[in-house]
């Protein structure tokens, strides 16, 4: 395929590595037409890159042949015009200038690197002191990071006041104070930041999924895109000021969000809209508000309808009341401490988030990964992926008014939850899956219970058949409603149960296997309609399907090791990473940027749930308010996922 | 002397203990035996609302324990021996909790709203008949008042959801009235047919028709005759409870509660009260129009055959009243409001009209004497 796009655009694509395909931003849109016309049909996500430092931000497109079932990683760059920020620059202290009692405590510094080994924050300690020492000028920027832990100094082998010397430094540099005291003034607070001209063809005429990763791009990083139809915040309130996830958004400044201004702007948003409509259909609309707080949207999202009576005329999807900023914590920590932070992304599939984040990591360092601990992980995934389909049928039937299968579906969580209590400690914060194998073994009494659990599952699963799959209201509430073409999931980026429920038989297990799965017996149970029954039909197959790969497992699995020898500090060549996996919502991908250091340069979060909702408005406008409920739940979504 | 309702029992205790006659000269000597009356009637009053109450509570917790059952849970088991005091310290929770009231509300509405559901439920317990004479007014068109009365819920439910200012509330107000009219007509229907083959309206007319046995061991009732009307009866009742699966009205997953999201504290118990008081009376009327009210064995003995017949009648409604809660909240999901309708309309509707005629027929051949 590259060669062919060489042949294609022969003077704007430059092709490095024999995988990024770097291309000049005008030509992008073209590149991106010719992809999709030759086999490319799923976009699989869009990130930006800050290299502000180096004078441009860089925007990749990950796109995904299905026929081909090849990757391809497009990177386009755009020239900051401005350049690095002035106030980035470094403010530097020069060794000339220190006081006495300073040079004193610094003369302890041997040189060693305990210091900067041990602290979180990632400071190159020994450096700024050994550096100072030997007469050089360093940047106080580093020194800003600084918690006072004073782990550096209790760890110290010549018992150097560090933390003394920090705040020496910080009171006696003027340029520090300034900026402190710019932090008090409340006009300057909201002061923007300063705004590059960051453009990019938008290609949402082609792609339906990229409308949010747009949308998401020029939230976080502040990349306009070009021709987008909606280009507005969508993870944080369209008051913010200032860009996150760039190098040079400061994170010590606090921001009152306008919530007034916050709601006009959305009004007036709306409003036009709805007058469109109302002028087309003739009636008057009303504006209901589901969610945040609602019973049935599974968390905090809001969806905006617009309704005529029952029915449901246009529909708005608001995300961003879970926004964490993961992506950005996690430059900020080192590789093996953002493990627990992806537990918190979708906080029912724990062990899926371990995997994703720590499988491009292998990648970029090349890890081994025990056999042991390669069959520890798949148990603790198919696992995983039945108490996520539990959850999703039983709240989905709760959604529908039917409450008892909530708790027949609970029995068995718990009996899962027992045995994850027994893999690694935890029930549902697992940080389970590291680098290089697992953090526990499975002991006797945890075999035994999953045996026994493997022995009864199937009874079980028979159980809740029982209770829904016949169901004549079921079916008429589900049969027929919701209906998605695959070529339009495909267009949507949906992927998972969503994508077999419509008839397209893909998985990541079987197409790019990872782990040990392409040692394991099992099928992709595929519907062709659809619809919302469909879906629920495929999430119970796949239950059976992750009961089997259990029962192979769990018969099959050597004895050994659990974690391989890695290093202690994990620091990956630079370079780049992405990794999916088949989650019990759809791919789940992890790509990480790593400039070489101990800490992520760059960490982007594909979330299998956010891209499925990008198509909910698209299934339920034009079917009753009680379809959205029941649409909406069929999608299984967290919003923990996708928030992020 | 017989004993007709609830007041000649009271003629009859105060004169067994020698009390009547004294007390009616007083007041008839002040020429004010409307006072007497009018004191009697409101002692009934209280023990009406008495009887509401605490089969208000039972109900509860049945539901609970039953739904507990069904889904492998316990149920209360905490307040009183095996959680029977739960009830009371909900009922004691509710009526403590603040009163909270929206800014936006159309006030005296939205006041008066749960008053309008509650009141007309509570006053269709005035022709139940509990048994022979333990009925507060035997009227002769009982089944006729009931009907009547029960329409008013449906303003009620409007009132609330309008006057809430609240967008679900209103959703969930203009989906009660759509349900409680459409279903009300099959409902009505599949009485009329018990009418005609009674030829009364009164309740205790009606349970007195079903006295006896056919062949000697299955018992008159018209459940056995009527089952179709039987049926839709019970299906319709669903509906006029607002219950699962045709709880539209307060579909939790949708509308959040419908028109009583906006209510806490006793303004809410108000609707919850007439919901239960509502379950209970459709648990006496299945009972007295098709399972032959208070007859069963031993019903008809001398003295206290009054007592067995309570008895019977009680068990019969809370077994009622225990299978809407099985099947009703344990089992069913929610339909959409469409597919309600269409039941409503094209199948229960043309059924009860079917069955009408069915009724007629019946009723040609029992008073040919072909039975």
């Amino acid at each position: 395929m590259i060669d062919e796009i060489k042949l294609k655009f022969p003077h704007d694509v430059e092709v490095k590595e024999n995988r990024d395909i770097y291309v000049k931003k005008e030509k992008l849109f073209e590149l991106c037409k010719f992809l999709k016309y030759s086999g490319y049909d799923h976009l699989s996500l869009i990130t930006g890159v800050d290299y502000s430092a180096n004078g441009y931000f860089e925007v990749v497109y990950h796109m995904y042949s299905y026929s081909r079932k090849n990757m391809l990683v497009i990177k386009t760059k755009i020239e900051t015009k401005t350049g690095s920020k002035p106030g980035s620059e470094d403010v530097k202290i020069k060794a000339s200038d220190l006081s006495s009692d300073v040079k004193k405590l610094i003369d302890l510094c041997v040189g060693c690197t305990i210091c900067t080994k041990k602290c979180p924050q990632g400071i190159d300690v020994k450096s700024f002191i050994f550096d100072l020492k030997q007469g050089k000028d360093v940047s106080i920027k580093d020194v800003g990071r600084c918690i006072e832990c004073a782990i550096c100094q209790e760890k110290c082998p010549k018992k150097v006041e560090i933390l003394k010397i920090f705040s020496i430094l910080k009171k006696s540099n003027p340029g520090e104070k300034e900026e402190r005291e710019a932090v008090k003034d409340p006009k300057e607070k909201n002061k923007p930041e300063e705004d590059y001209d960051l453009t990019v063809p938008s290609i949402t005429s082609l792609y339906n999924s990229a409308d949010w990763h747009e949308r998401e791009t020029y939230d976080l990083l502040g990349i306009k895109f070009e021709g987008h139809p909606n280009l507005r915040r969508i993870l944080l309130s369209d008051t913010f000021i200032g860009h996150p996830l760039r190098k040079s958004f400061d994170l010590t400044k606090k921001q009152k969000i306008d919530m007034t201004r916050e709601f006009e702007i959305d009004k007036n948003y709306l409003d036009k809209t709805k007058k469109e409509i109302e002028l087309k259909i003739g009636t008057e609309l009303m504006h209901v508000n589901m969610g945040p707080q609602h019973p049935s949207t599974h968390g905090v999202l809001r969806l905006r309808l617009l309704v005529d009576g029952e029915v449901v005329v246009k529909m708005y999807p608001v995300l961003g009341h879970l926004h964490r900023g993961i992506e950005k914590i996690g430059e900020n920590l080192r590789y093996i401490q953002v493990i627990p932070y992806t537990d918190r992304l979708d906080y029912i599939t724990g062990m899926f988030n371990n995997m994703a984040y720590v499988k491009p990591l292998e990648d970029l360092m090349m890890l081994e990964v025990t056999e042991r601990a390669e069959y520890l992980r798949i148990i603790a995934m198919e696992l995983n992926r039945i108490t996520s389909h539990l959850i999703w049928f039983c709240t989905w039937a709760m959604d529908m008014g039917a409450l008892t299968p909530y708790f027949y579906a609970f029995r068995e969580r718990e009996r899962i939850f027992e045995i994850f209590e027994g893999l690694c400690g935890a029930r549902m914060m697992y940080n389970y899956i590291r680098p290089g194998g697992v953090s526990g073994d499975m002991g006797e009494k945890t075999e035994l219970k999953l045996r026994n659990f493997i022995e009864h599952f199937p009874e079980n699963l028979k159980e809740y058949h029982t209770l829904l799959t016949e169901n004549e209201i079921i079916k008429a509430r589900t049969v027929g409603v919701g209906k998605l073409k695959a070529e339009d999931a495909i267009n949507f980026g949906v992927t998972g149960p969503m994508l077999m429920a419509s008839g397209f038989e893909y998985d990541i297990r079987k197409a790019h296997p990872y782990s040990l799965y392409e040692d394991f017996k099992f099928s992709i149970p595929t519907r062709t309609e659809g619809d919302t029954y469909a879906r629920y039909i495929v999430r119970m197959k796949e239950m059976e399907e992750s009961h089997k790969i259990i029962e192979q497992a769990i018969n099959k699995m050597p004895e050994g090791k659990i974690m391989a020898n890695i290093p202690k500090m994990l620091t990956p060549p630079p370079g780049d990473a992405y990794g999916k996996i088949e989650t019990s919502k759809g791919e789940l991908g992890f790509y990480i940027v790593s400039d070489g250091s101990p800490n992520p340069y760059r960490l982007r979060i594909r979330s299998p749930s956010f891209c499925n909702l990008s198509a909910l408005p698209f299934l339920c406008e034009g079917e009753k308010i009680a379809d959205v409920v029941a649409i909406s739940g069929s999608v299984d979504i967290t919003l923990g996922c996708i928030d992020r | 002397m017989q004993l007709q309702n609830l007041y000649d029992v009271f003629v009859f205790l105060l004169n067994a203990i020698g009390a009547w006659q004294p007390i009616y000269d007083l007041f008839n000597g002040y020429g004010a035996v409307w006072l007497l009356s009018l004191i009697i009637y409101a002692v009934e009053g209280g023990i009406l609302f008495g009887v509401a109450a605490v089969s208000v509570l039972a109900l509860t917790y049945i539901e609970r324990k039953a739904l507990g059952d069904i889904q492998l849970r316990i149920g209360p088991n905490v307040c009183g021996p095996f959680g029977t005091l739960q009830p009371l310290a909900d009922a004691i929770k509710l009526v403590m909790k603040e009163n909270i009231r929206p800014k936006n509300v159309d006030f005296w509405v939205w006041w008066a709203a749960p008053i309008v559901v509650f009141v007309p439920t509570f006053m269709l317990l005035i022709t139940i008949p509990f048994n022979e004479f333990l009925v507060v007014e035997n009227l002769d068109i009982g089944i006729l008042f009931i009907i009547a009365v029960s329409g008013i819920t449906p303003v009620g439910i409007i009132m609330a959801g309008w006057a809430s200012s609240n967008k679900y509330s209103l959703l969930g107000g203009l989906r009660g009235v759509a349900q409680l009219i459409s279903y009300e007509v099959p409902l009505i229907l599949a009485i009329l047919a018990v009418v005609v083959i009674t030829g009364s309206m009164s309740l205790t007319e009606i349970v007195h028709s079903q006295e006896g046995y056919y062949l000697g061991f299955i018992p008159k009732w018209n459940v056995f005759l009527l089952p179709l009307a039987a049926f839709i009866f019970f299906v319709c009742s669903f509906a006029e409870m607002g219950r699962s699966p045709f709880d539209i009205v307060e579909a939790e997953g949708e509308i959040v509660a419908g028109h009583t999201t906006e209510y806490s504290g006793m303004r809410f118990a108000f609707f919850y009260l007439a919901e239960y008081a509502h379950l209970f009376i459709t648990g006496a009327l299945v009972t007295l129009l098709f399972l032959g009210g208070w007859n069963g064995p031993l019903s008809s003995m001398e003295t206290f055959g009054w007592i067995i017949g309570l008895g019977w009648f009680l068990i019969k409604t809370f077994t009622v009243a225990w299978m809407v809660i099985w099947i009703s909240r344990g089992t069913l999901p929610r339909v959409r409001i469409d597919q309600l309708l269409t039941l409503g309309w094209k199948w229960l509707l043309p059924l009860a009209l079917f069955n009408i005629a069915l009724a007629g027929i019946i009723k040609i051949i029992m008073v040919g004497g072909f039975f």
